[in-house]
């Protein structure tokens, strides 16, 4: 009697051990006997419902189906008691649940078997799924808006290079016939025309310079944009010094002392990066045009604790107090007649360096010449 | 040789204007014959006419109607009469593209024609030095 009373009470225990911990599980749970009815329900899955617990328990756990599935249900439940296994009930389904109002919400359940002295049992954890289906649907919606975007995108992209294209063909053809046919004049004319009408042609010849100039730069910007990068390993030295070459060739007159430290080796794309230096050395040989000893320096330096390359000169400078308006397309620091100049050079730069998951920034003084600075992924000297 | 023609396919008038005034002050006095689209350009050349020309230089533009720069310039290499002949592309374009494209088509020379006149002279006189290398090659030694 002692006995069966101690193996009781281990049972009972044991019981509301079991009890307690699927009245603390996060989840909505309900157990049911073989035949489908309700034998347990614990607090959250009376939440979900709705109920109050004795109105379930003893019912059939159809009562919390929308009736359309009930029938069905019960032939599925038969089938899962003939060969029970843990499992995701009717996956890929869009499973349904009944409220006591009648209202139905979308549910995710898992089912797994319970053998017990008492028979057979079920064990099932219900899901409310509504907010993660909302979810998911906010998700698919998003990803059908970016797919548009991205198809709008490429249509404008190709529209932009279609654009590019007609631009750099037919802009430039009617300011070849501007210069072209003024300088002809000028020449045919020059015993008749003052000096005042002979300015005045040179002026319309300076314009469509000026232009054709624009034109190019703002092509360089639109392709810089459209440009497909290919990182490899680039040795800056060499392509600073072609560059300084070319500009002594082109103004032989200039004598602009100029350093370039020897293998400086950096991640670039080889003609992005040739566009970028030979902006930021044109800018240094522009802007030192009117100091006496011109000096341009472009070496490695830490700065900000990485590695960066420094390119120097000890020209006009700039008031830091513009520095942020400086890689801003059309944005100028200097008068036409001082530095001509059509402004979109170090805004290409800013994209380039960009597009190379780098970063260029400039630090200088008014005439005590500038220092841009170019970070890439890595700077490295062989020497 | 000194009497042959030069083809000039370019659809613009004033960049025809402006050509034959850079030729003439750069002293090349050849026929010039124009084609004002690549249509023309073809048919002057192989069409069933009564002089077919045979020039000894053709200058292309590329941005051509009806019949493209490129496709001339296709045409003239695939046949045997102009399989030789030396073709210089003269266009407005900056784009790689394009000149890459020129010379995968068999031109012989690629010149972006520039808007300011005295460089535009400039890359004629080259032209026509180049002209003379073509037409009066080195004797033998």
């Amino acid at each position: 009697m002692v006995q069966r009373s101690q193996a009781e009470a281990e049972l009972q225990a044991s019981e509301a051990k079991f009890r307690a911990m699927i009245e603390a599980a996060p989840d909505a749970i309900i157990i049911t006997d073989d035949a489908g009815t309700i034998v347990l329900i614990n607090d959250q899955a009376i939440k979900l419902f709705e109920y109050a617990k004795h109105e379930l328990l003893g019912e059939k756990v159809e009562t919390l189906l929308p009736a359309t599935l009930r029938n069905k249900h019960q032939k599925h439940r038969q089938l899962y008691a003939e060969a029970p296994k843990a499992r995701l009930m009717g996956v890929g389904l869009d499973l349904k649940a009944l409220r006591k109002d009648k209202s139905e919400f979308p549910v995710e359940i898992s089912l797994s078997p319970i053998q017990t002295d008492s028979g057979k049992l079920t064990f099932c954890a219900i899901r409310d799924v509504t907010e993660r289906r909302e979810l998911t649907r906010k998700i698919e919606k998003l990803n059908q808006g970016l797919a548009s975007r991205n198809n709008d995108l490429q249509l404008v992209n190709k529209e932009l290079e279609a654009f590019s294209y007609s631009v750099s063909h037919d802009l430039r053809a009617p300011l070849r016939a501007i210069d072209g046919f003024s300088n002809i004049l000028l020449s045919s004319l020059s015993e008749k025309l003052d000096e005042q009408e002979a300015n005045y042609f040179n002026r319309i010849r300076a314009a469509a310079n000026k232009m054709s100039t624009l034109i190019d730069d703002l092509l360089m910007l639109a392709r810089v944009t459209q440009a497909d990068v290919s990182l490899t390993e680039v040795n800056l030295s060499e392509v600073a010094e072609k560059v300084v070459q070319n500009l002594r060739e082109a103004e032989p007159e200039r004598n602009v002392q100029v350093y370039v430290q020897k293998n400086l080796w950096v991640d670039a794309d080889p003609v992005l990066l040739q566009v970028t230096i030979e902006n930021l050395i044109s800018n240094a040989w522009k802007f030192t045009a009117k100091v006496g000893e011109a000096h341009i320096n472009i070496e490695r330096e830490t700065r900000d604790g990485g590695e960066v390359v420094a390119i120097r000169d000890n020209g006009a400078g700039f008031d830091m107090g513009y520095a942020d308006k400086l890689f801003t397309p059309f944005q100028r620091l200097h008068s036409a007649s001082d530095f001509p100049g059509t402004g979109i050079g170090l805004a290409t730069i800013a994209r380039i360096m960009a597009k190379l998951n780098g970063r260029v920034w400039a630090e200088a003084e008014p005439g005590k010449g500038a220092s841009f600075y170019l970070k890439f992924n890595s700077v490295r000297n062989t020497l | 040789m000194r009497n042959q023609s030069i083809l000039l396919v370019e659809d613009n008038p004033d960049d025809v204007a402006l050509m034959l005034h850079a030729l003439k002050s750069n002293n090349m006095s050849n026929d010039i014959v124009i084609a004002e689209d690549g249509q023309q350009a073809l048919t002057k050349l192989f069409g069933n006419v009564e002089n077919p020309i045979n020039p000894a230089l053709i200058l292309l533009d590329l941005n051509l109607p009806i019949i493209r720069g490129l496709e001339v310039l296709k045409k003239v290499r695939d046949n045997e009469k102009t399989r030789l002949t030396p073709v210089v592309v003269m266009t407005s374009s900056l784009e790689l593209s394009d000149r890459y494209s020129s010379y995968r088509c068999g031109a012989n020379s690629y010149i972006r024609k520039p808007v300011d006149f005295d460089e535009f002279v400039k890359v004629i006189h080259e032209l026509s030095r180049y002209w003379l290398q073509i037409n009066c090659p080195a004797l033998d030694a």
